[in-house]
Formats: C-alpha cells, sequence, structure tokens
C-alpha cells in the first residue's frame, strides 16, 4: 500500500493540478477574508468569529474537486489502465487515492485556516477560542471531502462529468430540493458537510444537523461514496 | 504459460470473444492476428484483467491476472499508445509507475536509453510522437524485467526504423527464453519473427499453428517433378486430385505427403516434391475469408 500511495503522490507532483489548485483556494479564501479586515472593525461577538473563521470552508470544496481530480483524471487520460496493470485489486488503488486524497484536504484545510488566522487575527481581532469549532470542523470536512471526491471520481470514472455534477449538487440541487424535502434535505451531503463547518453555530438555519452529526454524516458520506466508487470501479471494463 | 479457456465476452448484444480456447507455448513468440474486431484487444485486455470475461478464464501460469504475485514482475503490456498524461514527462511517467511497482529510478534511466527517448525524457508526453509514445510503452512494459510480455498492436505509429527496432528488441526477448504474444496487422512483421500464430474471426478461433505449418497448409499445393509426368498425372487424377502443368513439373493441389504417397504405391521417379507455402497475409485471408487485415 506505501508503494500506491508513493506512486499517487508522484502523479500529483509531477502535473501542475495541485499547484493551481492550491493557489486558486489560498486567492478565494484571501479575497473575502482580507475584504473583512479592510472593511470591519473588531469582530464584536462569537458568531462574528465563528463567521469569519467560516470562510476557510473554501477547502473543503477543494478538497472534494481534488479528490475527483485524482481519480477522475486518471480515467480521462487513460492513464488508469497503467495504474491498473501496475496493480490489478482495484481496491488497494482506491484505497491508496483516498489516503492521499485526505491528507491533501486536511492540507488544504491547514492552509486555508492559516491565511484566514493570520490575516483576521491581526486584522478584525478574531478569537480563535470562539471559532475553534468551526475550524476543526473544516479540518474534518476537508479530510473527508477529499475521500468522498475519490469515490465520486470513481463511479463516474471522468474528470470533467465529476466536476460538473458535483458542482450542480453543491451549488444547485440542494437548494431546490429544499422545496420538496423541506427540512429532511438537512441529511443530504451538501447540508451535512456545511453542518460540520458550521461549528455549532447553524446562525437560526433550521436545515442544519448538530456540528457532531455533520461530521458524523460527512464521514458517512465519504465512506459510502467510496464503497460504491469501489463497488462500481471493480465491475467496470478498462 | 498463457492460457484462454472458453472465453466469451458480450457487449449486451455483441459478442467480442465467442467461446475462445488457446494456449501460448513458453518462451516463444506466438502472433496474434484477426481481422477488424476479431476480438483480439478484448481478449488481452481480459488476460490483463482490466475486462472482465462473460464467461470463461483467461490465465497466466494458471492464475487470473489479478490473482498474480507481483503482475508487473510476471507480465509487462504494451497496450494503446494513449494512455500518458499529456503534461507529464516521460521519464516521470515511468517513474510514477515504478514507484507503484517497487522499482528504482535507476531502471527508469536504463530504460530510457534503451528505448532511445533519453533526450525526450524530460519533455511532456503530449509533445511526443506516436512513435515515441510506443518505445515509452515498451519501456513501461519492461520495468520490472517480466518473463512474458504482452503486446497490442505495437508497431503502431513506428516509422521503419522503428519497426526494425521492434523486430530486433521481440529478437532478443526470445532469445532469453521469454515469452513474447503480440497481435500486429503487419502480417509481415509477425511472420518474420513469430514462431507461432493464433487467428481468431468473429472471437473465436480459426486456426493456431507454427508459422510454416499455417503458410504451407493454406496454400495446399504441391510442387513436383518427375522424369515419368505424364504416369505421375495419371495416377493423381484417379485418385481425385487436380493436377496442372505441362512437361516433367506438376501443380498438384494436395498436400506433399499425398502426392509422394501415390507416386511411391505407382513406383514412379520423383525428381522433386515441394510444398509450395502461401505467405502469412495469404494464409491469414484464406482463413478468415477478409479483404484486410486486422488492427
Amino acid at each position: 500500500m506505501s508503494r500506491l500511495v508513493r506512486a499517487e503522490i508522484l502523479k500529483l507532483r509531477t502535473v501542475r493540478t495541485l499547484l493551481w489548485a492550491t493557489l486558486a483556494m489560498l486567492l478565494l479564501v484571501a479575497i473575502p477574508v482580507v475584504s473583512i479586515a479592510a472593511s470591519s472593525g473588531a469582530t464584536t461577538s462569537a458568531g462574528d468569529d465563528r463567521s469569519v473563521a467560516r470562510v476557510a470552508a473554501v477547502a473543503v470544496i477543494f478538497a472534494v474537486l481534488l479528490g475527483i481530480s485524482i481519480f477522475g483524471a486518471e480515467g480521462s487520460n487513460g492513464t488508469i489502465t497503467q495504474t491498473l496493470l501496475v496493480a490489478p485489486v482495484r481496491e488497494r488503488v482506491l484505497a491508496a487515492k483516498a489516503i492521499v486524497a485526505a491528507a491533501l484536504g486536511l492540507a488544504f484545510g491547514v492552509l486555508a485556516e492559516i491565511v484566514v488566522v493570520g490575516v483576521a487575527v491581526p486584522g478584525v481581532s478574531l478569537s480563535v477560542h470562539n471559532a475553534r469549532g468551526v475550524l476543526a470542523g473544516i479540518l474534518f470536512a476537508s479530510a473527508a471531502g477529499g475521500v468522498l471526491g475519490v469515490g465520486v471520481g470513481a463511479i463516474f470514472h471522468r474528470q470533467g462529468p465529476a466536476v460538473v455534477v458535483t458542482l450542480l449538487w453543491l451549488l444547485i440541487a440542494e437548494s431546490i430540493l429544499v422545496l420538496a424535502l423541506r427540512d429532511r434535505v438537512k441529511y443530504l451531503p451538501a447540508h451535512v458537510f456545511a453542518a460540520a463547518v458550521a461549528g455549532g453555530d447553524s446562525g437560526g438555519d433550521s436545515n442544519l444537523v448538530r456540528a457532531w452529526s455533520g461530521v458524523g454524516g460527512a464521514a458517512f458520506y465519504a465512506v459510502v461514496f467510496l464503497a460504491v466508487g469501489a463497488a462500481v470501479l471493480s465491475r467496470r471494463d478498462v | 504459460m498463457i492460457e484462454v479457456v472458453d472465453l466469451t465476452k458480450r457487449y449486451r448484444a455483441a459478442t467480442a470473444v465467442d467461446g475462445l480456447s488457446f494456449r501460448v507455448t513458453d518462451g516463444a513468440i506466438t502472433g496474434f492476428l484477426g481481422p477488424n474486431g476479431a476480438g483480439k484487444t478484448t481478449t488481452l485486455r481480459i488476460l490483463l484483467g482490466l475486462v472482465r470475461p462473460t464467461s470463461g478464464r483467461a490465465t497466466i501460469d494458471g492464475n487470473s491476472y489479478r490473482d498474480l504475485d507481483e503482475p508487473i514482475r510476471q507480465v509487462g503490456a504494451v497496450l494503446e499508445a494513449t494512455n500518458f498524461h499529456p503534461k507529464r514527462s516521460g521519464r516521470n511517467h515511468l517513474r510514477m509507475l515504478a514507484a507503484a511497482a517497487g522499482v528504482s529510478d535507476g531502471r527508469v534511466d536504463e530504460l530510457l536509453e534503451f528505448v532511445g527517448l533519453r533526450e525526450a525524457a524530460s519533455r511532456a508526453v503530449g509533445g511526443y510522437s506516436l512513435g515515441m509514445r510506443q518505445r515509452l510503452s515498451v519501456a513501461g512494459a519492461l520495468l520490472a524485467d517480466p518473463r512474458v510480455l504482452v503486446l497490442d498492436e505495437p508497431a503502431n505509429g513506428l516509422d521503419p526504423e522503428g519497426i526494425r527496432w521492434l523486430r530486433d528488441f521481440l529478437r532478443s526477448l526470445a532469445a532469453e527464453g521469454k515469452t513474447v504474444f503480440i497481435s500486429s496487422h503487419v502480417l509481415g512483421e509477425i511472420q518474420q519473427i513469430a514462431d507461432e500464430v493464433v487467428i481468431i474471426h468473429r472471437g473465436r478461433l480459426v486456426a493456431q499453428n507454427d508459422v510454416a505449418a499455417l503458410t504451407a497448409r493454406a496454400a495446399g499445393a504441391t510442387r513436383v517433378r518427375s522424369p515419368e509426368a505424364a504416369r505421375l498425372r495419371d495416377a493423381l487424377a484417379e485418385a481425385g486430385l487436380d493436377v496442372r502443368g505441362d512437361g516433367d513439373e506438376l501443380s498438384v493441389t494436395a498436400p506433399a505427403e499425398r502426392v509422394g504417397e501415390i507416386a511411391a504405391s505407382r513406383g514412379i521417379v520423383l525428381h522433386e516434391l515441394t510444398s509450395d507455402a502461401a505467405s502469412l497475409e495469404e494464409a491469414f485471408l484464406a482463413l478468415t475469408g477478409e479483404g484486410g487485415a486486422s488492427q
């Protein structure tokens, strides 16, 4: 397994996808937090602290997309064929990718939080203590998001369709499903991950489960998508 | 030994491989031929664990590819030359495979030199010609020095020099006692390098034989020279054989053994008895009834 993990890391190091994804994420975290620091005074409540810290949750979306890319790019470029010739037990390949995606998701979370804390603590007197639930939730959700992304990539096998469907689901589908499911929408993936990064502060949104339930739900969806991805991959002709 | 037993693969209504069975001899170069859509690539991909068979099995030393211990150390595969990340360099592509296989980077450099890609090693594969990609595929297949090599159309995209390089390379592998199983549409190349051929058509086995026997069988004609050609002609005609030619040389549509037996039974002296071998292409066309070669 360690060989496969090393190979996965090498795959990411030898193309620029990871570099561009990291830079884009840092930019998307830095712009709003710098904007907040420039336009606001010090935070006045624990809720403000959590709200500012939540900017780092962009890392979760990038972790999901990176997880998709870790598998989907191999399907799109056809390199999955050579990967499976070296390691024909497909579940092991998927497991190695999930390990790397979880670690990179966590790293994304850490980097995003470093930017938020580095800018917001001096800029708006952010209280890390007040925001600790949000920060911990983002780290966990980023790692889980990476694993979920690998599962989605394995299900779709191609990067493009997987990214499009995932973004449509996260940005549009669950918002529409609220009309049909009402408060049961809180059990769907995007809402569960949102609860995980809310740090126990739903901001009055009744469509979010509690933080710990969100963390558990994020882990549940990561495992389910990875398991479905493994099942699809094991049956797929490559 | 590579063994395919009653292998079938169906894609919905289409049957790509239909009850195919054959064995590939260890330590020999075996050509795998068939017209377009005959099921060659599907068969190879099943053998390599990339495609699931509907029924039957394809094994290497009795094991499916997935069940082999460290398969890349036992079987090297050259498949289509498009399975590369276009932005990754040739060297990094091999390093990636080497890392997964537990092979050193030193071996990567050795192989890049061997396949003639040392100069282009740091360039992105997207800028490689088809021939360079084929060479990179060959390097990937050789990473762990396997004893069996499976190649699907390796001559595709190679220029004449590349084809000659490939032929010499495959011969050197055979000289080392390695097993080579190669599909190709370049029948002349197969005829030059293969010890045996397996021919399939519409997913079924048409023939498996050594090249010489197959071409002789396809031709089916025997050239015979005798000072008693008139007597021989009559004897062969009485036996119901089609005899052509004038003078003391005849062409008979029958195996040489049959012609010789008839001549001996009549006490007719022969000065020459030769099987007229066809080319592998003629044999291929005769067996498959196709106007085009395989892919």
